[in-house]
């Protein structure tokens, strides 16, 4: 016969283990496991390399041959080269930066769908938070490298050095912010749901012709109604692509209220899209 | 002998999930939404299971396929959340389900860190164990190999020591942790046998019945996502054996 359970377990020194902690200290149970999340961000990293020759070359190589692509198509023949005073250095730092957004965005909101993360998920004790970050930390470490090789490419394109040129890494660290809060307000609904995976792609394509990666926004949505000059400014990956731009080109300019609109959207989205995660964490079934 | 502690307790536990199938007798319709769609089916797999584990027992949860014991071990381990009910326990079980070894192309040191890590070990003593769990699974020489080139046994074996590193207080072991060879199986029976000793609780799931029996000293009988019978190996064993199915 099947055991009745009388005793209150509570007065047996035992803990319920089917519930996460409070919200407040399961963000801070994510710090404790900041060497998992960085780790398998590189095994992640080191594991999709060895499928290739060149390996990590192509992360460099990837971005810079998309460049002479958009400079030839775009800048040539459909004149955007008019856009800027240094057009190659315009479309480098956006395209670099527009890769970087792309990839932590798109692939965080698909971190939790695929066999391997799930199976960390349901035989670790790891907050599941930890692999959303983990894979935003995988791609902002793949693409550093590349947002580096700004600085060789504008020496090279003739941009003069300026005391602006220290601020990079804050524009790369916002951007990488901006795109993982994107995606993890996503990242749980795309799980379930896999086929909204197809319309991340469809709406990352549409965000790609409205960020300006190949022509500035300013210039042409200038004529464009307010409602729509409201969005193009206020669009995120528009303005990290011009606060990147803006870091080497002197004829980029970016208010303080675009960047604190940034600022505030990416905590904002990153505070409700964890405290998403956590209830769902906490939810039966 | 020492008195058995409670050592987990789950009360009222349900468990259901869908899944997509394909419907029979179907109308044209529903042919064409089906193959667009597909049609999900509610599966009830615990309905309202309370049970109690103690220190030391090394148990078997048996039953037909689908009665509920891979569900039953998923819950306790925590990868999956329970609709309803509560579990408590004196810590998080470690569910030894043959998750390990996730990136094929790194070592195996790199591997096992990894998986030291997910399990919330911290740096310093994720680095300690490392060390410890090599030598205890004599691959000091292939360490630095990519795990795609260890043999299966030896991928098995660092995944037990990976587990049982921790010393834990409940180790749940799914099916798919199957030991093929003699000595390997007698080396296993003897580390689970320590481990109980040592009080440490051990449920099995899908070992076959006579290598179950030599190891085990309760049995738990799942039948629908219910318990059907939970005593001794003695007593149940019998019983499940001689079952209608």
């Amino acid at each position: 016969m099947a055991k009745s359970v009388n005793q209150d377990p509570a007065t047996l020194g035992l803990k319920r283990i089917d519930q996460p902690p409070a919200f407040g200290k399961y963000l801070g149970s994510v710090w404790n496991v900041r060497e998992f999340i960085f780790r398998y961000g590189v095994a992640k990293i080191k594991g999709g390399a060895a499928g290739n020759n060149l390996g990590l070359v192509w992360e460099v190589l990837d971005p810079l041959l998309l460049s002479i692509a958009y400079y030839l198509v775009f800048g040539l023949l459909l004149g955007t080269e008019r856009d800027s005073s240094n057009f190659p250095l315009f479309l480098i730092a956006g395209v670099m930066t527009w890769k970087l957004f792309q990839s932590t965005l798109i692939n965080t909101a698909k971190s939790l769908s695929r066999g391997r993360e799930q199976d960390i998920v349901h035989s670790s004790t790891i907050p599941q938070i930890a692999i959303p970050i983990a894979t935003a930390v995988q791609w902002s470490i793949k693409s550093l490298p590349v947002m580096l090789l700004l600085y060789p490419a504008s020496l090279l394109l003739g941009a003069p050095i300026s005391a602006q040129w220290i601020l990079l890494p804050l524009v790369f660290a916002l951007t990488s912010f901006s795109a993982f809060s994107i995606g993890l307000m996503v990242v749980r609904l795309v799980s379930r749901i896999p086929d909204l995976l197809n319309l991340i792609h469809i709406t990352m394509r549409m965000m790609f012709f409205m960020t300006g990666v190949f022509f500035s926004v300013d210039i042409r949505f200038a004529d464009a109604p307010e409602w729509i000059q409201t969005i193009v400014v206020h669009n995120p990956s528009a303005v990290v692509l011009n606060l990147s731009r803006a870091v080497f080109l002197d004829d980029i300019t970016i208010t303080t209220g675009q960047v604190f609109w940034l600022i505030g959207l990416c905590i904002a989205l990153f505070l409700i899209g964890s405290f998403n995660f956590w209830r769902d964490e906490s939810k039966h079934g | 002998m020492a008195k058995k502690q409670p050592v987990l307790i789950a009360k009222d536990i349900s468990l259901t999930y869908e899944i997509k199938t394909q419907r029979n007798n179907r109308t044209r319709w529903t042919k064409i939404t089906s193959s667009i769609i597909g049609h999900k089916k509610t599966i009830h797999a615990l309905e309202k299971m309370s049970l109690q584990l103690n220190s030391g027992e090394i148990i078997a949860l048996v039953g037909n396929a689908g009665s509920g014991k891979s569900s039953l071990l998923e819950t306790l381990g925590g990868a999956v959340k329970p609709d309803s009910g509560e579990i408590w326990a004196i810590e998080n079980p470690v569910l030894l389900n043959g998750n390990f070894a996730s990136f094929g192309q790194l070592s195996g040191i790199e591997n096992i860190r990894l998986a030291l890590l997910s399990m919330g070990i911290r740096k310093t003593e994720a680095t300690r164990l490392v060390r410890e769990i090599i030598e205890t699974s004599k691959i000091k020489k292939i360490a630095h190999n990519p795990v795609n080139s260890y043999s299966s046994s030896t991928k098995k074996k660092l995944m037990i020591e990976v587990a049982l590193s921790q010393n834990p207080k409940i180790l749940l072991i799914d099916q798919r942790i199957r030991m093929r060879g003699r000595e390997e199986r007698a080396e296993f029976e003897a580390r689970i046998r320590d481990l109980a000793k040592s009080g440490c609780c051990v449920v099995f799931v899908g070992l076959s019945v006579t290598r179950t029996s030599q190891l085990c000293n309760r049995v738990i009988w799942l039948d629908q996502g219910q318990i059907k019978d939970d005593g001794t190996l003695k007593r149940v064993l019998p019983l499940f054996r001689n079952r209608k199915s």
